[in-house]
């Protein structure tokens, strides 16, 4: 391995382990939507937001849609789906680190690069059940005041969780094809 | 199963794990793992370089137990 792709790898870990700290700051975030609701000012909040953008051809949002909007509901799910999603962003991290760690050690079939793969995939799976909470939640800003939510992962929709299942199915695929690999490395290596 | 009584051939022809692994031109550790029952295979060429150093015939060191 040459010494700049170690460097690189190197880098990538650093970064990789920086993000992971990011990433648990970030399981605060959502519990701020619940202050608005606490104060009753929740749909004004949103209806303030920048990463809420409007339908074309929406441009009204009437008094009763204000009021009857559920606020307790909303924030419940935006919670749930973003604690589902940080957690999987985390596994993602910490999968990706163990890889990198085992490449840039040139230990190429190691047992822990199997687990890994496990852990992304798990965390895949995760990412489904945290994208559908976030698309109800979403759904229901759009269905009140027709705004979308255009706040990264954090504005998932249906189509966000129909990817997800693609992208785990992906995964799962190359845990398999890895597991099997390694199961017939070891053995070819017991093979004298 | 198939288990590997390597050990006693070599017992009879008073040959160390060393010299035979030598001989074979394979490692002290694969011929542990040989000795020990780990493998999962042999090679023909193994097992034609092992008969030849031992003198003797695929039947003497390989035989077959019922599980």
């Amino acid at each position: 391995m040459s010494k700049w792709l170690k460097f690189g790898i190197n880098c990538v870990i650093v970064l990789g382990r920086i993000s992971i700290v990011f990433a648990y700051l970030l399981i605060i975030l959502p519990l701020g939507n619940f202050y608005p609701v606490i104060k009753g000012t929740l749909p004004k909040t949103i209806l303030h937001n920048d990463n809420f953008l409007l339908l074309p051809g929406k441009h009204t949002v009437t008094a009763a849609a204000m009021q009857s909007f559920p606020s307790w509901p909303y924030a419940i799910l935006i919670l749930i789906g973003s604690i589902i999603l940080i957690w999987a962003i985390i596994k993602h991290l910490k999968a990706l680190i163990i890889i990198l760690t085992n490449l840039r050690d040139a230990d190429y079939f190691a047992v822990t690069t199997v687990g890994a793969l496990k852990q992304l995939f798990i965390a895949r799976i995760a990412m489904i059940i945290g994208d559908l909470f976030l698309a109800s939640g979403n759904q229901l800003t759009r269905s009140w005041f027709y705004l979308v939510n255009n706040d990264g992962v954090m504005g998932a929709t249906w189509s966000s969780a129909v990817a997800d299942v693609w992208m785990a199915i992906f995964f799962g695929v190359i845990y398999v094809a890895y597991r099997y690999t390694l199961t017939l490395k070891a053995e070819n290596d017991l093979t004298i | 199963m198939v288990k590997l009584t390597l050990n006693v051939v070599m017992a009879e022809r008073n040959i160390t794990s060393r010299e035979l692994a030598a001989a074979i031109d394979i490692t002290p550790a694969n011929l542990s793992i040989l000795k020990t029952g780990k493998a999962k295979a042999i090679r023909f060429s193994t097992l034609a370089k092992i008969c030849k150093v031992l003198d003797c015939q695929p039947g003497d060191i390989l035989k077959y137990i019922d599980d």
